[in-house]
């Protein structure tokens, strides 16, 4: 049985190449989207800021803006990524900010598809490699 | 659906599975030779990618296993190919987990020892298609066992009969045809070409 190590090379980078294209892998993943979100707006002892306004920006536009009830709350419907969202409530002078940016975070922290495999096909190639300089060693004897 | 992820199963099975499993390895790493580690990683390779090329079946989402090829080239080392290419899909995309390694390998892996015994059946038959009718026949018969053996496992958790007969069986019906059709074409292929990738007998005989 013969394999030459270019054979062994070029199938390697076949199957990375064929593998690059696929957007993505084979588990399963649980999503989520808010429909609603409840923002309730306080001051730092824990009153509710009643009929405070409250609005929602989106790349610096403003895309909404309402007025909390009597227990400082307000429902929002958000069509648009939370994340991409800055909510701002303002009250006589007072002032807070929020932003929700959990899911890039999440996401950012991921390698890249592509990277993955090339890493498993690294490891693979890297025996692949050891044995056969182990072998060519053993009959230079 | 093959990969079992973790915490699906109950510890007993995962500690059997792993148990089970590394007997088998030491079965198919018996008096292996660094010369034929090569051709292990490189089927190993294909292995470790064949599950991303998936495509959805009904409710839910099925991928090339290519067990049955992997038997037919390897042998008995087939196993070891299956449990290392298991291993770094769990590590890299989460396919299956590390606890569930064990069970994950015995369900890809023993397919694959299957595929291998019915290919070398061919050698009794003096057909001019033989590599590509046997392995068609392996390379379906693989999957197939491989779903029945998760489809029995989750069974004798308590999962519903009717779900798993749907997530599990129904879906991997294509998947058995595909695998029919590109084992028997990779044999028939290699056969004619490179008769040496495909198991001989000079090693790996039980």
């Amino acid at each position: 049985m013969q394999i030459t190590p270019r054979a062994i090379w070029a199938g390697m980078a076949a199957m990375l190449l064929l593998s690059a294209g696929t957007a993505d892998a084979h588990r399963m993943l649980l999503g989520y989207k808010v429909n609603e979100l409840q923002l309730k707006a306080m001051y730092d002892d824990g009153t509710p800021a009643q009929g405070a306004e409250v609005v929602v920006h989106k790349d610096g536009q403003m895309i909404y803006n309402g007025t909390t009830n009597d227990e400082g709350e307000l429902l929002f419907h958000p069509e648009d990524d939370l994340g991409t969202l800055t909510f701002i409530s303002s009250a006589a002078g007072h002032r807070a900010q929020l932003s929700l940016n959990i899911e890039q975070e999440k996401t950012d922290a991921e390698m890249p598809l592509a990277a993955r495999v090339a890493a498993g096909l690294g490891y693979l190639l890297g025996v692949a490699g050891i044995s056969m300089i182990y072998v060519t060693r053993k009959k230079g004897r | 659906m093959v990969h079992i992820a973790d915490g699906v199963l109950p510890a007993w099975m995962l500690a059997a599975g792993f148990l089970a499993t590394s007997v088998l390895l030491y079965f198919s790493l018996y008096k292996i030779d660094a010369e034929e580690i090569p051709k292990i990683s490189l089927v190993t390779a294909a292995l470790f990618v064949a599950s991303l090329a998936h495509f959805p079946v009904g409710p839910t989402s099925v991928h090339l296993l290519l067990d049955g090829l992997a038997g037919m080239m390897l042998g008995r080392r087939a196993f070891v190919s299956v449990f290392v290419a298991l291993a770094l899909q769990a590590a890299f995309f989460q396919h299956g987990g590390l606890t569930a390694l064990g069970i994950n390998a015995l369900n890809m892996g023993i397919p694959a020892l299957l595929a291998w015994q019915i290919f070398r059946r061919r050698y009794a038959f003096e057909l001019p298609s033989r590599e590509f009718a046997f392995g068609a026949l392996a390379g379906g018969a693989a999957v197939l066992l491989a779903a029945l053996m998760v489809f029995a496992e989750l069974l004798a958790i308590g999962e519903g009969f009717r779900e798993i007969s749907i997530l599990v069986l129904a879906s991997h019906v294509p998947v058995i045809l595909v695998e029919c059709v590109v084992s028997g074409s990779a044999a028939g292929y290699l056969a004619t070409t490179r008769p040496e990738m495909l198991c001989t007998t000079n090693y790996a005989q039980i």
